[in-house]
């Protein structure tokens, strides 16, 4: 199926957290394709061929962030290397940091920051020039109430399928502001681990919330860590991030687009409210984090 | 079709069921099995010539039937690829409940007293697996039918109805149930007059009591993290007064024509919250008292037709009425669920209302065997309300922040040619009709069709009476798709495609039509027995038109890109249902 193809729009997945830098904006164009053959490239790039997604880059942007706090401006650079990743076990006090090897990286259209350091209860503007258009998001960093702990809970799988764990999470929840939650896990093959939730009708502790069961095009899939041989399969990670109301209501209706039922149970289906300008898509999301790890279990 | 009413008024389709009376002789039976549903009705005197009942009940279990055919034949049996997914914890069911007794106190005064309580459950795993939905509804009325004299008739109507809803959520630990109800109760009295043999006044007056519980959540374990949480209900009082004649000018005109008077008043307690001009912010918010008169909203609705006989078997008539419908539905889904909430006018969702005109033209020919009808009607909607992009309904007390409203308008043109009498019966009905709305935030402004604007709907149907024992019948039916609104193009964030989308409702889908055939047997030993009994074997869909009932845009199964989905329910369905009568 083929829609009419408009005029391709300016995407941008922009990220800033109180975790070390660098970090990263994505610029890319929309696709007004759908159901295409996998096989099929979009662009003369080569490097194209590293990209994991098929989305096209745009490499030939300006693109620079605001500390509204402090007034320090940084320019953000193209990165054509792997890059680097800083993970703070927040429980356990571990750096996890890590070298990522660039196949996801490489011209796929990142951008990093140099000097910018991210710090809860600031404000970040971010500024794009690209093909004489300018594109402005202003987006505020909340501070992230301390984790207390996270445990796995063994659940048997059913018939057929692994046992798996199911990541529950204890915290404080402060009552006296309205306060939102994004929750982002390790990955799971054909899973987007990703989950938002409001304060709206939280207790004042939240006692072993599950909060991540990722969604998916298969309604059996989960990113929950399974077991093999009475062991985790695989490291596991759980962050959770607090976030602003326009970044909760972005992620639900990126969330929503899950659901099979093609709006049939929900009004009609309509574009995440985005905080970029001038009909770019995408979102500038500044948030704080709190982070957990649990590590493979690989001794005799 | 363009008819008045004097029930509840809706200002679209208004569905006005009369249940039968039981008989008040003997008893009788009628049974019915099916492939998806089954019922059965009992119905008899309770005092000779006084007193009679009817009761009868249908249970559908098409979730059991779905389960049995595509989970343990299709995907276990025949290892059916398209199957081999199939989850068969599917739970489609509902049921139905009607009884009605009729006592005759004397030639002036009858008693009637009905009841019905139905119920549904739905849970489909390939639909919606996080949700399961419930819904029922219990209503009773007691009529009091009174004849003063040869001239004046009235009757006392006292009801009370009750609608559940409910959805439970069932994510492990967020898990919760949603619960929402609505109750009425109302007194209402009718009167028809015949003044002389031209005149036919009718007249009467109601008062209807309306109680809302919006919506209100309570977590379904101890290890869930919801809290419980309800929305404030609300209460609201139903006033109402008409009075129309029915008036035979000349042997060739007749006028019915009259007016009614409606009032509809918000009674505290309540909070009403102010907003600023954009509908965006709340700026304040005022408390009442309970038993506090919050808003008044009253209408007038005239309404006049007139029918004149053309001929003995031609007549034209022309009518005029306007409707006012103080409750909103707010229908977050396609299908209209019964998760769908009404809801009362308030401050700034003000009642909705239309003005129809219609045109209609009715012949009968070949001594009354064939009937024509064609009508033509014009109507203007004021005050239709439409949601905002990802509105937030889920428990939310400024239901006008997520809310846009508008006008509209409907026209369009209907004929049917009915066959009443012989071996063969039917008819063929076609109907063009536009609908269009604008409402200011949708599609900039534009005019646009709402889901539901069907342009072309077309339906044959026929029966066939061979001899005593067999008949066939067959159903076509055709109708222009609805419109839906698709994405534009797709983007990729945090590594996964999603859907961005432009103009609301922007896109048709195709055309629906189908064939349905049945073929009934009826025993010849139906004549000399007390029992009657009949086969009817049937097939759905004959040619296997794969209609679409949902087309939607979504992920791949990498979640690389996007793609669209045509869903379509049914393909060609067999069935056998026995009837039974005794």
């Amino acid at each position: 199926m083929q829609l009419k193809s408009n005029d391709l729009k300016l995407v941008v997945d922009a990220t800033i957290t109180n975790q070390s830098g660098p970090y990263y904006v994505r610029l890319t164009k929309s696709s007004a394709d759908f159901n295409i053959d996998t096989s099929v490239r979009h662009d003369n790039d080569t490097t194209y061929l590293y990209s994991y997604d098929r989305a096209i880059p745009v490499k030939d942007a300006e693109i620079y962030i605001t500390d509204n706090s402090t007034s320090f401006t940084d320019t953000l650079a193209p990165c054509s290397a792997g890059k680097w990743f800083h993970y703070k076990d927040s429980i356990h006090n571990v750096d996890y940091s890590r070298f990522e090897i660039p196949q996801k990286t490489i011209h796929t259209g990142y951008y990093e920051t140099s000097k910018l350091k991210g710090v809860a209860g600031h404000t970040y503007s971010m500024t794009i020039k690209w093909q004489n258009k300018e594109y402005h998001a202003t987006s505020y960093m909340p501070p992230v109430p301390p984790l207390d702990s996270v445990n796995l809970d063994f659940t048997e799988g059913a018939v057929g399928k692994p046992d798996y764990l199911i990541p529950l999470i204890y915290f404080r929840e402060p009552q006296n502001e309205r306060n939102y939650y994004l929750f982002i896990t390790q990955n799971a093959a054909y899973t987007w681990p990703y989950s938002v939730l409001s304060d709206e009708y939280l207790n004042d502790y939240v006692n072993g919330l599950d909060v991540c069961k990722g969604v998916s095009p298969y309604y059996w899939r989960t990113a929950y860590p399974y077991l093999a041989g009475g062991r985790m399969f695989n490291d596991y990670f759980i962050e959770m991030h607090s976030i602003t109301k326009e970044t909760y209501e972005y992620y639900k209706a990126l969330l929503q687009q899950f659901k099979t039922d093609g709006g049939g149970y929900s009004p009609s289906p309509a574009s995440p409210p985005t905080n970029l300008d001038n009909g770019a898509l995408g979102f500038f999301r500044t948030s704080a984090v709190e982070r957990v790890d649990f590590k493979q279990d690989r001794s005799e | 079709m363009f008819r008045f009413t004097r029930v509840h008024f809706r200002l679209s389709s208004i569905v006005d069921i009369t249940m039968k009376e039981g008989n008040y002789k003997k008893y009788a039976a009628n049974v019915g099995i099916g492939l998806l549903a089954s019922r059965l009705t009992l119905e008899g005197p309770i005092a000779k010539d006084k007193a009679s009942f009817i009761i009868s009940g249908r249970y559908s279990y098409a979730g059991e039937t779905l389960n049995l055919l595509a989970g343990k034949l299709g995907r276990d049996v025949l290892n059916i690829w398209e199957l081999r997914n199939f989850n068969d914890k599917n739970e489609i069911n509902f049921y139905d409940l009607n009884a009605k007794i009729n006592y005759r106190i004397n030639d002036k005064n009858h008693l009637y007293f009905s009841t019905y309580t139905g119920g549904d459950r739905f849970y489909s795993y390939s639909l919606n697996n996080d949700n399961s939905l419930n819904w029922g509804n219990t209503t009773s009325t007691l009529r009091w039918n009174h004849i003063f004299n040869s001239s004046l008739f009235s009757n006392f109507t006292g009801y009370y109805s009750n609608y559940n809803y409910s959805y439970s959520i069932n994510d492990d630990l967020k898990n919760f149930d949603w619960k929402s109800n609505i109750q009425e109760a109302g007194l209402k009295a009718d009167f028809t007059a015949y003044m002389n043999s031209s005149n036919h006044i009718k007249f009467g007056a109601a008062a209807v009591y309306h109680y809302f519980e919006p919506g209100r959540i309570m977590p379904r374990s101890d290890r869930s993290s919801i809290k419980p949480f309800a929305l404030s209900h609300k209460n609201a009082v139903e006033v109402s007064a008409y009075i129309s004649n029915e008036q035979k000018i000349t042997d060739r005109l007749s006028v019915d024509y009259g007016l009614r008077y409606a009032g509809f008043i918000n009674i505290g307690a309540d909070t009403v919250f102010q907003y600023n001009e954009e509908k965006t912010q709340v700026t304040g918010f005022k408390a009442y008292q309970s038993g506090e008169i919050v808003q008044v909203y009253q209408s007038l609705e005239p309404r006049i037709s007139a029918r004149y006989l053309l001929g003995k078997h031609n007549s034209v008539k022309l009518a005029y009425g306007r409707t006012t419908q103080f409750l909103h539905l707010l229908s977050n889904s396609a299908f209209g669920l019964p998760t769908d909430v009404w809801m009362p006018p308030d401050k700034d969702i003000r009642p909705q209302s239309s003005g129809q005109f219609v045109l209609g033209y009715y012949h009968s020919f070949n001594n009354n065997q064939y009937e024509f009808t064609s009508e033509v009607y014009y109507k203007n909607l004021q005050n239709i309300i439409d949601f905002k992009d990802n509105a937030n309904l889920f428990l939310n007390k400024h239901i006008v922040t997520q809310t846009l409203s508008g006008d509209g308008y409907a026209y369009g043109n209907e004929y049917m040619l009915e066959k009443k009498t012989g071996d063969l019966t039917g008819w063929i009905a076609y109907t063009f009709s536009k609908t269009q709305y604008q409402i200011d935030g949708v599609n900039n402004n534009d005019y646009f069709s709402p889901r539901w604007d069907i342009r072309h709907n077309l339906s044959i149907t026929g029966n066939y009476e061979f001899n005593r024992k067999w008949s066939v019948s067959g159903t076509f039916k055709f109708t222009s798709g609805g419109f839906v609104t698709v994405p534009e193009g797709s983007f990729v964030y945090n590594g996964v495609s999603f859907s961005y989308y432009s103009k609301r409702n922007g896109y048709q889908i195709e055309p629906y039509h189908r064939l349905d055939l049945s073929c009934t047997y009826k025993s010849p030993k139906n004549d000399a027995r007390k029992w009657k009994s009949e086969w009817v074997f049937g097939i759905y869909n004959v040619y296997e038109q794969k209609n679409i009932y949902i087309l939607f845009a979504r992920q791949n199964g990498d979640m690389t890109s996007s793609q669209f989905t045509k869903m379509y329910l049914f393909g060609i369905v067999p069935s056998i249902t026995y009837n039974l009568k005794f």
